[in-house]
Protein backbone atom coordinates (compact mmCIF):
# COMPACT_ATOMS: atom_id res chain seq x y z
CA UNK A 1 0.00 0.00 0.00
CA UNK A 2 1.85 3.10 -1.23
CA UNK A 3 0.27 6.29 -0.28
CA UNK A 4 -2.15 4.78 2.42
CA UNK A 5 -1.60 2.54 5.07
CA UNK A 6 -3.18 -0.04 7.27
CA UNK A 7 -4.09 2.14 10.53
CA UNK A 8 -5.67 -0.41 13.41
CA UNK A 9 -8.96 1.87 14.64
CA UNK A 10 -7.77 1.17 17.68
CA UNK A 11 -4.56 2.85 17.16
CA UNK A 12 -6.27 6.08 15.05
CA UNK A 13 -6.03 9.47 16.27
CA UNK A 14 -7.61 12.59 16.00
CA UNK A 15 -6.54 14.34 12.68
CA UNK A 16 -5.44 11.36 11.22
CA UNK A 17 -6.46 12.00 7.43
CA UNK A 18 -8.13 8.76 6.18
CA UNK A 19 -9.81 7.06 3.05
CA UNK A 20 -13.53 8.03 2.98
CA UNK A 21 -16.19 8.30 0.20
CA UNK A 22 -18.57 10.86 -1.36
CA UNK A 23 -22.21 8.89 -1.92
CA UNK A 24 -23.21 12.19 -3.69
CA UNK A 25 -20.12 12.78 -5.91
CA UNK A 26 -19.29 8.99 -6.55
CA UNK A 27 -16.27 9.82 -5.57
CA UNK A 28 -13.26 8.98 -3.16
CA UNK A 29 -12.23 11.40 -0.61
CA UNK A 30 -10.11 12.17 2.06
CA UNK A 31 -11.71 12.44 5.46
CA UNK A 32 -10.16 13.44 9.01
CA UNK A 33 -10.67 11.69 11.86
CA UNK A 34 -12.60 14.41 14.48
CA UNK A 35 -13.23 12.55 17.19
CA UNK A 36 -14.19 9.30 18.97
CA UNK A 37 -16.90 8.10 21.46
CA UNK A 38 -15.25 7.01 24.45
CA UNK A 39 -14.18 2.94 24.60
CA UNK A 40 -16.83 1.08 26.27
CA UNK A 41 -18.26 -1.99 26.47
CA UNK A 42 -20.59 -3.76 24.26
CA UNK A 43 -22.72 -6.77 25.69
CA UNK A 44 -25.58 -9.03 24.38
CA UNK A 45 -26.44 -7.07 21.09
CA UNK A 46 -26.43 -8.27 18.09
CA UNK A 47 -23.66 -8.97 15.73
CA UNK A 48 -23.32 -9.77 12.08
CA UNK A 49 -20.11 -10.92 10.14
CA UNK A 50 -20.40 -9.88 6.66
CA UNK A 51 -18.13 -12.11 4.62
CA UNK A 52 -17.49 -10.83 1.01
CA UNK A 53 -14.88 -12.58 -1.24
CA UNK A 54 -11.41 -11.87 0.82
CA UNK A 55 -12.67 -9.39 3.05
CA UNK A 56 -14.68 -9.35 6.02
CA UNK A 57 -16.67 -7.10 8.70
CA UNK A 58 -18.21 -7.54 12.48
CA UNK A 59 -20.72 -5.17 13.55
CA UNK A 60 -23.35 -4.62 16.05
CA UNK A 61 -26.71 -4.08 15.08
CA UNK A 62 -26.44 -0.44 15.85
CA UNK A 63 -24.22 0.71 13.07
CA UNK A 64 -25.44 2.13 9.90
CA UNK A 65 -23.86 0.74 6.45
CA UNK A 66 -24.52 1.40 3.07
CA UNK A 67 -25.35 -0.90 0.85
CA UNK A 68 -26.97 -1.42 -2.39
CA UNK A 69 -29.94 -4.13 -3.48
CA UNK A 70 -30.97 -4.52 -6.98
CA UNK A 71 -28.96 -1.81 -8.08
CA UNK A 72 -30.39 0.43 -5.28
CA UNK A 73 -28.74 2.10 -2.36
CA UNK A 74 -29.82 1.71 1.01
CA UNK A 75 -28.64 3.32 4.14
CA UNK A 76 -29.53 1.27 7.23
CA UNK A 77 -28.76 -0.79 10.05
CA UNK A 78 -26.70 -3.24 8.84
CA UNK A 79 -28.82 -6.27 10.22
CA UNK A 80 -31.12 -5.37 7.22
CA UNK A 81 -28.82 -6.70 4.84
CA UNK A 82 -28.62 -9.93 3.04
CA UNK A 83 -26.54 -12.75 1.57
CA UNK A 84 -26.24 -11.26 -2.19
CA UNK A 85 -26.41 -7.40 -1.42
CA UNK A 86 -23.07 -5.18 -2.39
CA UNK A 87 -20.79 -3.36 -0.28
CA UNK A 88 -18.54 -0.51 -1.46
CA UNK A 89 -15.08 -1.79 -1.23
CA UNK A 90 -12.01 0.06 -2.45
CA UNK A 91 -8.35 -0.66 -3.38
CA UNK A 92 -6.55 1.40 -2.27
CA UNK A 93 -3.61 0.36 -4.93
CA UNK A 94 -5.54 1.85 -7.24
CA UNK A 95 -7.60 4.38 -5.50
CA UNK A 96 -10.57 2.54 -7.18
CA UNK A 97 -13.87 0.81 -5.56
CA UNK A 98 -16.09 -1.83 -6.90
CA UNK A 99 -19.07 -3.13 -5.49
CA UNK A 100 -18.79 -6.38 -3.96
CA UNK A 101 -21.43 -9.11 -3.28
CA UNK A 102 -22.00 -10.54 0.40
CA UNK A 103 -21.52 -14.46 -0.02
CA UNK A 104 -21.92 -15.18 3.73
CA UNK A 105 -23.63 -13.36 6.93
CA UNK A 106 -23.00 -15.14 10.03
CA UNK A 107 -24.96 -14.02 13.22
CA UNK A 108 -23.88 -13.78 16.93
CA UNK A 109 -24.09 -11.74 20.28
CA UNK A 110 -21.76 -9.50 21.77
CA UNK A 111 -20.58 -10.82 25.27
CA UNK A 112 -18.41 -7.75 27.16
CA UNK A 113 -16.65 -6.84 23.52
CA UNK A 114 -14.67 -4.24 23.89
CA UNK A 115 -15.39 -1.41 20.69
CA UNK A 116 -13.96 1.72 19.68
CA UNK A 117 -15.74 3.98 17.33
CA UNK A 118 -14.19 6.67 15.67
CA UNK A 119 -15.80 9.64 13.58
CA UNK A 120 -14.69 10.93 10.73
CA UNK A 121 -15.39 14.49 8.89
CA UNK A 122 -17.47 13.32 6.30
CA UNK A 123 -19.54 10.33 8.59
CA UNK A 124 -18.04 7.32 6.35
CA UNK A 125 -15.08 5.73 6.23
CA UNK A 126 -13.76 1.90 4.48
CA UNK A 127 -12.85 -0.24 7.24
CA UNK A 128 -11.54 -3.25 5.95
CA UNK A 129 -11.66 -2.18 2.86
CA UNK A 130 -15.50 -1.54 2.91
CA UNK A 131 -17.41 2.01 2.93
CA UNK A 132 -19.30 2.23 6.41
CA UNK A 133 -20.89 5.04 7.87
CA UNK A 134 -19.46 6.21 11.01
CA UNK B 1 -28.36 14.67 -3.68
CA UNK B 2 -28.67 11.06 -4.15
CA UNK B 3 -31.88 9.61 -2.50
CA UNK B 4 -30.99 7.45 0.43
CA UNK B 5 -33.95 4.63 0.83
CA UNK B 6 -34.24 3.69 4.62
CA UNK B 7 -35.51 0.06 5.01
CA UNK B 8 -36.55 0.08 8.23
CA UNK B 9 -38.05 2.41 11.01
CA UNK B 10 -36.20 0.63 13.38
CA UNK B 11 -34.51 2.97 16.33
CA UNK B 12 -32.16 1.96 18.63
CA UNK B 13 -32.59 3.54 22.26
CA UNK B 14 -29.09 3.61 24.08
CA UNK B 15 -28.27 5.56 27.18
CA UNK B 16 -25.98 7.33 24.76
CA UNK B 17 -26.23 7.84 20.94
CA UNK B 18 -23.42 5.72 20.17
CA UNK B 19 -23.12 3.28 17.06
CA UNK B 20 -20.53 0.59 17.47
CA UNK B 21 -17.74 -0.54 15.32
CA UNK B 22 -14.57 -2.04 15.18
CA UNK B 23 -15.34 -4.80 17.60
CA UNK B 24 -11.78 -6.79 17.12
CA UNK B 25 -8.58 -5.31 16.58
CA UNK B 26 -8.17 -6.92 13.20
CA UNK B 27 -10.39 -3.78 11.66
CA UNK B 28 -8.44 -1.06 9.78
CA UNK B 29 -9.09 2.35 8.39
CA UNK B 30 -6.83 3.59 5.44
CA UNK B 31 -4.43 6.21 6.75
CA UNK B 32 -2.65 8.35 4.65
CA UNK B 33 1.01 7.95 4.77
CA UNK B 34 3.14 11.17 5.92
CA UNK B 35 5.26 12.61 3.54
CA UNK B 36 4.47 10.66 0.21
CA UNK B 37 3.33 12.77 -3.00
CA UNK B 38 0.37 10.46 -4.87
CA UNK B 39 1.05 10.01 -8.82
CA UNK B 40 -0.92 12.56 -10.72
CA UNK B 41 -3.20 9.97 -12.78
CA UNK B 42 -3.79 8.38 -9.10
CA UNK B 43 -4.57 11.54 -7.75
CA UNK B 44 -7.28 11.99 -10.23
CA UNK B 45 -8.63 9.68 -9.02
CA UNK B 46 -9.25 10.89 -5.27
CA UNK B 47 -10.02 14.23 -3.74
CA UNK B 48 -7.04 14.91 -1.13
CA UNK B 49 -8.33 17.58 1.96
CA UNK B 50 -4.48 19.50 1.43
CA UNK B 51 -1.55 18.08 -0.95
CA UNK B 52 0.77 15.71 0.70
CA UNK B 53 4.18 17.39 2.11
CA UNK B 54 6.81 16.07 0.33
CA UNK B 55 9.62 14.26 2.16
CA UNK B 56 13.15 16.19 2.34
Amino acid sequence: MSWYEKSDIVNSEVEDIILSYDLNRESIVEAKLIGEVEELISENAQKFKLILEGRQIELTVYHIIPFWRNGELIEDNCGIVEVGDELLCIDPEELTVRKEKIVEIELGMTDNTPVRHPKSSNGYYFVNGILLHD
Amino acid sequence: MKKIIWKSNRMFKMSTSIVVSALENENFLLKRKKGVEIPTMKAKNVVQLSKSKKKK
